[in-house]
């Protein structure tokens, strides 16, 4: 699968069957993660790959957004300090977005492999935090779900393309993207 | 994965707990609501057959009890996260001894 087919078919998956994920998959999807881009090249994240019962229990009781059993959960946070220099506030906005970055090389290996997963921003932080022995100063961003798909949900609506995207000034259509799905 | 009565009205309690913290800061009731359902929940255990874990929820009732649950947001954030430490301690010890 070419990795535009493998962004094509990405869905988030919210129920999973029992199947473990091999080490060896685990490894692989954080590796993905590790490689994102990050502003600075500063790769301030942290992963925490949840895999033991007991914790996943835990943090779903701490994450209203957690849906199905998930085989292991990526908790991915970072230190909330200020930049060190100037410019944007890495602590907070940059860090955030390379987050993001991660999250999604996260959900994309994980579908190369045969995975799902989904984004899930919806937790009790605090909760987390304790759960897995976070320092003061760390804050999870996000979770990832993992596991092996129990169903293949269709793809969600989808804006066109057409309507999300401006051609050199803000409201100009482009013409060779009108009609098209 | 197969848990027990114990582990499900645990895990239950936790999760009402979490979302009263979720809702303590928005306005409106929401949050003091489920934080009735929170203190339903755990006067109700001792009735409730197959639950252990007697200690813990005793001790929660008396911290709920010492408590004035009506206060301002922030004290009651106090409050919920003096409670949630509980829940998580518990369930290390239980978990991991």
């Amino acid at each position: 699968m070419s990795l535009l087919d493998v962004i094509k078919t990405r869905r988030s998956i919210r129920s999973f069957n029992d199947e473990p994920i091999s080490d060896e998959d685990a490894e692989k999807i954080l590796d993905a993660a590790r490689l994102a881009p990050s502003g600075g090249n500063r790769q301030r994240w942290d992963f925490i790959y949840v895999k033991d019962p007991r914790v996943l229990r835990m943090i779903k009781n701490c994450s209203p957004g957690l849906y199905g059993d998930a085989a292991a959960v990526v908790v991915i946070g970072m230190e909330m300090v200020k930049a060190p220099f100037g410019g944007a506030d890495y602590g907070r906005i940059v860090g955030v977005l390379d987050i993001g970055f991660a999250a999604e090389n996260i959900l994309l290996a994980a579908h190369t492999l045969g995975l799902g997963g989904c984004a899930i921003a919806s937790f009790n932080e605090s909760c987390i935090k304790k759960v897995i022995d976070a320092p003061a100063a760390w804050r999870p961003i996000l979770l990832v779900s993992l596991g092996y798909p129990s169903d293949q949900p269709k793809m969600p609506p989808k804006k066109q393309l057409s309507e999300v995207v401006h051609l050199d000034r803000y409201g100009r259509k482009w013409e060779r993207l009108e009609g098209k799905t | 994965m197969k848990s027990s009565l114990d582990d499900e009205f645990f895990d239950l309690t936790c999760k009402v707990l979490n979302y009263a913290i979720e809702f303590v800061n928005v306005p409106g009731y929401a949050s003091l609501r489920l934080l009735d359902i929170f203190k339903g929940l755990i006067e109700l255990q001792p009735q409730i057959e197959g639950i252990s874990r007697g200690e813990f929820y005793q001790k929660l009732r008396i911290k709920l009890e010492s408590r004035d649950l009506l206060a301002e947001a922030e004290e009651r954030s106090k409050l919920l996260d003096e409670l949630l430490t509980m829940f998580v301690d518990e369930w290390k010890n239980t978990s991991f001894g």
